[in-house]
Formats: C-alpha cells, sequence, structure tokens
C-alpha cells in the first residue's frame, strides 16, 4: 500500500483554490454537456450526422492517454514526497509527454473535420462540439504548461520532499483535465 | 517506484476498454444502455479521486462532497438523455 506521509484532514490536496477550480470547471462542462444532449434530441438527425462523423479510434486512444498520464502524475507526487527528484521529473516529462500526445491527437482529429468542411458555427453540433473539446483541449494546453514550469523549477532545486505544494496543486488541475474528459467523452462520443 | 498505484491505473484502463467495447455492442441491448458509460465513467471518475488525488487522506467531506457531485451530474445527464431520445 502507498503510505500518505502527510495528513491534512481538512484541507484538500493542493490547496482549497485548486479544487474551487475542480468543482467550478466540473459544473461548467456538465453544463455544456448538457446542452449538447438537449440539443440532440431536439435535432437528432444533425446530431446522428455529426456523430458518424467523430473519430472513435481517437477519442478512445486519448482516453488512454489521459488516465496514463494521471498515474504518472501521481507517481510524480510519490516520488517527490520520497525526496527522489530524478524519478519526479522522469513522472513529471512522462506527464508532459502524454499531455503533448492527446493535444497532437486531438489536433489530428480538428483538423479532419475542419478539412472536411466542418467548424465552429456550422451547425449546432459542431458549434457544440468544438466549443466543448476546444475548452477542454485549453485546459489540457495550460496544464502542460504548468507542469512544463514545475519540472524546470524541480530542476533548479526548487522542491523538496517537505517542499512541493506547487506540484501537488498542478497535480490537482491536471487531475481535473482528465475528470473534465470523463464527462465528455461519454456524452459526445459513446451515448 | 510504489507498486500500489498501477493497480487503480489497470483498473481504469479496463474500464475504459469495456466502455469502448459497451458501445460497440450497444445495439443488442436495451435501449437504456446508455447508463452503462455513464456509470462507468462515475467508478472511474472516484478511482481518480480517491488514488491519485489523494482525497482517501483527508476528511471523508471531500470524497463524498466530490461524489456527490458528480453522482447528480451523471444523473442529470441520464435523465436528459432518457427524456429527449435515448441512445444514438
Amino acid at each position: 500500500m502507498t503510505k500518505l506521509t502527510t495528513k491534512r484532514p481538512l484541507e484538500p490536496p493542493g490547496g482549497i483554490l485548486v479544487w474551487l477550480i475542480v468543482v467550478l470547471e466540473l459544473i461548467t462542462f456538465a453544463a455544456g454537456a448538457a446542452v449538447f444532449i438537449y440539443q440532440k434530441g431536439q435535432q437528432p438527425s444533425e446530431f446522428a450526422t455529426g456523430a458518424a462523423t467523430l473519430n472513435q479510434p481517437i477519442a478512445f486512444a486519448n482516453t488512454l492517454i489521459l488516465l496514463t498520464g494521471g498515474w504518472s502524475m501521481a507517481t510524480a507526487i510519490l516520488s517527490i514526497r520520497g525526496n527522489s527528484i530524478a524519478n519526479t521529473q522522469k513522472w513529471l516529462y512522462i506527464t508532459i509527454a502524454t499531455g503533448v500526445a492527446f493535444l497532437l491527437l486531438k489536433g489530428v482529429e480538428f483538423g479532419e473535420k475542419i478539412q472536411h468542411g466542418a467548424t465552429f458555427g456550422d451547425d449546432f453540433f459542431h458549434t457544440i462540439y468544438f466549443a466543448l473539446t476546444g475548452f477542454h483541449f485549453l485546459h489540457v494546453l495550460a496544464a502542460v504548461v504548468i507542469l512544463l514550469y514545475l519540472s524546470f523549477a524541480l530542476k533548479r532545486g526548487r522542491y523538496t520532499s517537505s517542499d512541493y505544494f506547487d506540484i501537488e496543486s498542478g497535480g490537482i488541475f491536471w487531475h481535473m483535465c482528465d475528470l473534465i474528459w470523463l464527462v465528455l467523452y461519454p456524452v459526445i462520443y459513446l451515448i | 517506484m510504489k507498486p500500489a498505484l498501477y493497480v487503480p491505473w489497470l483498473l481504469l484502463i479496463f474500464l475504459t476498454i469495456a466502455t469502448f467495447a459497451a458501445r460497440t455492442h450497444h445495439q443488442t441491448e436495451s435501449s437504456f444502455w446508455f447508463v452503462v458509460p455513464l456509470v462507468l465513467a462515475e467508478i472511474k471518475i472516484s478511482v481518480i479521486a480517491w488514488r491519485f488525488m489523494e482525497l482517501r487522506a483527508v476528511s471523508r467531506f471531500w470524497i463524498f462532497g466530490l461524489g456527490a457531485l458528480t453522482i447528480v451530474i451523471f444523473g442529470i445527464l441520464a435523465v436528459l438523455q432518457w427524456k429527449t431520445g435515448g441512445s444514438q
């Protein structure tokens, strides 16, 4: 079993502010997902046509990539807690690599749609699709930038096993991208 | 390397593959099949929150709070899906 060395019963990992962001973002994306489902009921043929153009293998691969990034991020936190700076750096790089892979695959998916003439504002399906997945794309991009900064600061000796609050907060932001995707993925691609 | 985190990671991968497989075969299932990917997503979120985000280390308020929020979210999405047209 993994041992947690820091017990803070009332304060969540990463601090209360990042969790406020997690909750607000989840509610925001859930509202967008609800609009998607409602509009699908209003315009079933348009949404069925749009859904048929979705790239299922890329979405599936991206889900696996994000979940793997979540695992590597959690492992990075365990490593810094164990004062293994080299391992923390390695797992942060792996997490960044998963984020970049997600962004590249998502870029391919966006590119395919744009090549076929489907863009934001074309119809309800593509407007909501691009709004939700595009906004999520920006969140993953922000998470990658945050992790790049953290790995750079780690390399310069900024963090130790007793001072790693920023890495923990950055990790929660990264996991938030996972949670949001787990709301969007079934709504847009599966049901 | 702590082996403990392999278990939740493998569980998440398995649940994702199960979700994808459920979609592939959903036409032979009931019209309420859409509940399956939503329930699996809720389970995946709980695993991430509990193990990766380490809510198991703090007050139960946080895991119950996040759990309640996501159950409400998926509940609303499921009811909307059911009321507005069922599966694709």
